[in-house]
């Protein structure tokens, strides 16, 4: 026989980015379902302040800033009512909504409920509207799952390891109420206690197909209850802070495809380069065409795969931002209720915070090489174009250098001819090889030839010494 | 001091509710009260919750206080200690990231589909 319940609760927990697109999702969703499945037509209505946390609510009041809510629900043919509350915040850069839909544990006459089967948690969450893929917050969220185990609020044999099985039986039971048959359920991660009573969490972070993270606790203890209602902002903080590190981390395994294909590519990029360039030879004038080419080519790599290794360091820093968060919120809870075991919510920041932080600074050390990689590559590049370059360039200034010199003697030549040349000016010029004797002209002329040719011939012979001594 | 919530509650709602108490009530109540004076304290709280038991509008009332702080009646306004946080800009996935992360998710999906393919067409 199933096991019945008492005064079921369930909690939702969404967190969405503000200076997102959507940046009305959650009061959208909210006005949605609360009209299209519990027939409810008053809208949530915000009002936006400065401040890092801040109530949203537009009529809220000076000691209560949630939107209370009634409407009824049919299970066997029976109408039963149903109350809740929403509540709008934002903390920092997210918008939250905390709501609360459940069956009251007392009715209007102010007597007690009956207990349920947990079959009625899926009217809670009619066609699955309450889901991650409906809600579509872009920070995740939390379901939590409130039952009394006995509506007497007291079941002291609870720790015994039948009774354990049992209670977790009746949580499975309860998630698989729950959520309707089209959506996947969430694997079991771990149980505990908290505040005296069992509680069993579903989801595990580092899944990332169809992750949902969801919380079932059995009431056995007199004063979880009172516990969690007292607590329950400090509740709203730690599944933001909690939620914002998960969705960090599985964004981060995003950019560690991408960065692990790029890594990947490089080393038989890097490699068909250097087969192309030859150690033993100068390069041709299209090998260093094609190297400038790779000189363009390589900088623009290097940028993309920098800023995807910053990406993967901007959410490692973003998980450890918001797990230290997360673990002021405990000792802040642990400070109002000092001799209480927090070992169930800790488990998050000492366990899972610490894997995402140890998984993202392996993924950094283990992509640094390919951006040093891309570093050398680019300077052994840039050497070796250099060198050519270097070498092409001396070749031409040499052979201007022996152009020059030339070119001066030869201007000496003319200038030391009228010396030696003997001037007849009116002496007419024959063709060749019509006399015996040269024109004077034809006289200076060759004078100045072999001086030009001596300049470049000695000009030519001290850059081949030069280069034999260098 | 009691423990007994109906008792601990009987104290407020005369403070904050007086209205729900007739003179006879109250008159009932002081007598009750003075026959508890040399009685242990196990046996006043026995009495006391009796007596609230035999009062159908007391009770009723008392009930739905015992109860008012266990579901979530009101949520308090934030406190300044909770802003006693670090601030960070959450960082987006670049729409590039996510669009070379999806051809890589949808071409993984495609090599495993295929020897799938081969061992049909055998």
């Amino acid at each position: 026989m199933t096991r019945k319940v008492y005064a079921p609760n369930v909690h939702l927990f969404a967190f969405h980015l503000k200076e997102s697109d959507r940046h009305n999702q959650l009061w959208d969703k909210y006005n949605t379902i609360l009209s299209q499945k519990f027939g409810l037509t008053k809208p949530l209505e915000i009002e936006e302040q400065i401040g890092y946390r801040v109530d949203l609510l537009k009529d809220k009041t000076e000691d209560d800033v949630a939107l209370h809510f009634e409407s009824k629900v049919f299970l066997d043919e029976t109408l039963l009512p149903i109350t809740g509350l929403a509540t709008p915040i934002r903390i920092h850069d997210t918008y939250t909504l905390a709501l609360n839909i459940r069956r009251p544990e007392l009715d209007e006459n102010g007597k007690k409920t009956n207990p349920l089967n947990p079959n009625f948690l899926e009217l809670l969450n009619p066609s699955g509207c309450l889901m991650p893929t409906e809600i579509g917050s872009s920070l995740g969220q939390t379901l939590l799952l409130t039952v009394w185990y006995t509506e007497e609020k007291q079941w002291l044999p609870w720790k015994s390891l039948q009774n354990r099985q049992k209670l977790r039986e009746l949580a499975d039971n309860c998630l698989r109420e729950f959520i309707p048959n089209e959506y996947s359920c969430p694997d079991f991660y771990r149980e505990g206690q908290l505040f005296g009573s069992p509680i069993f969490e579903y989801g595990v972070p580092t899944q990332g197909k169809d992750y949902c993270h969801v919380l079932v606790w059995i009431f056995c203890e007199t004063d979880t209850d009172k516990k969690f209602i007292n607590h329950y902002s400090s509740f709203v903080n730690l599944f933001c802070y909690k939620n914002k590190a998960v969705t960090a981390y599985k964004l981060s395994r995003k950019v560690h495809d991408v960065l692990r294909e790029e890594y990947l590519a490089i080393e038989p990029y890097i490699q068909e380069i250097f087969q192309g360039m030859p150690v033993d030879k100068n390069l041709t004038q299209k090998e260093l065409n094609q190297f400038k080419t790779y000189l363009k080519d390589i900088p623009q790599k290097y940028l993309s795969y920098n800023q995807l290794t910053r990406d993967l360091d901007n959410y490692r820093l973003t998980i450890d931002i918001n797990a230290q968060n997360y673990k002021r919120e405990i000792n802040d809870i642990q400070s109002q209720l000092p001799g209480e075991n927090l070992s169930f919510l800790s488990q998050f920041f000492d366990e899972d915070c610490r894997l995402f932080r140890e998984q993202l600074q392996s993924d950094l050390g283990y992509f640094q090489h390919g951006a040093t990689l891309l570093e050398k590559a680019m300077t052994a590049i840039q050497g070796r174009v250099n060198i050519e370059q270097a070498q092409s360039d001396r070749s031409f200034q040499n052979t201007i250098a022996i152009m020059g010199v030339g070119l001066t003697s030869t201007g000496i030549g003319a200038s030391v001819a009228r010396y030696i040349v003997a001037a007849d000016p009116g002496k007419p010029i024959l063709p060749p090889f019509s006399s015996n004797h040269l024109h004077p002209l034809t006289q200076a002329l060759f004078l100045s030839l072999v001086f030009g040719i001596t300049g470049a011939a000695f000009t030519v012979m001290i850059q081949i010494l030069k280069r034999r001594i260098g | 001091m009691t423990t007994e919530p109906l008792i601990q509650f009987l104290s407020r709602l005369l403070k904050t509710k007086p209205e729900q108490f007739s003179a006879d009530n109250l008159e009932d109540l002081k007598q009750t009260i003075d026959s508890c004076e040399n009685s242990p304290p196990e046996k006043a709280e026995e009495i006391l919750r009796d007596w609230c038991n035999k009062q159908p509008g007391i009770k009723k009332a008392l009930r739905f206080w015992e109860s008012s702080n266990r579901e979530v009646k009101k949520v308090r306004p934030s406190q300044a200690n909770e802003s006693m946080r670090l601030a960070n800009n959450f960082p987006e996935l670049r729409q590039e990231v996510e669009e070379k992360q999806s051809e890589i998710t949808n071409s993984t999906k495609s090599d495993s589909a295929k020897p799938d393919q081969n061992q049909n067409n055998d």
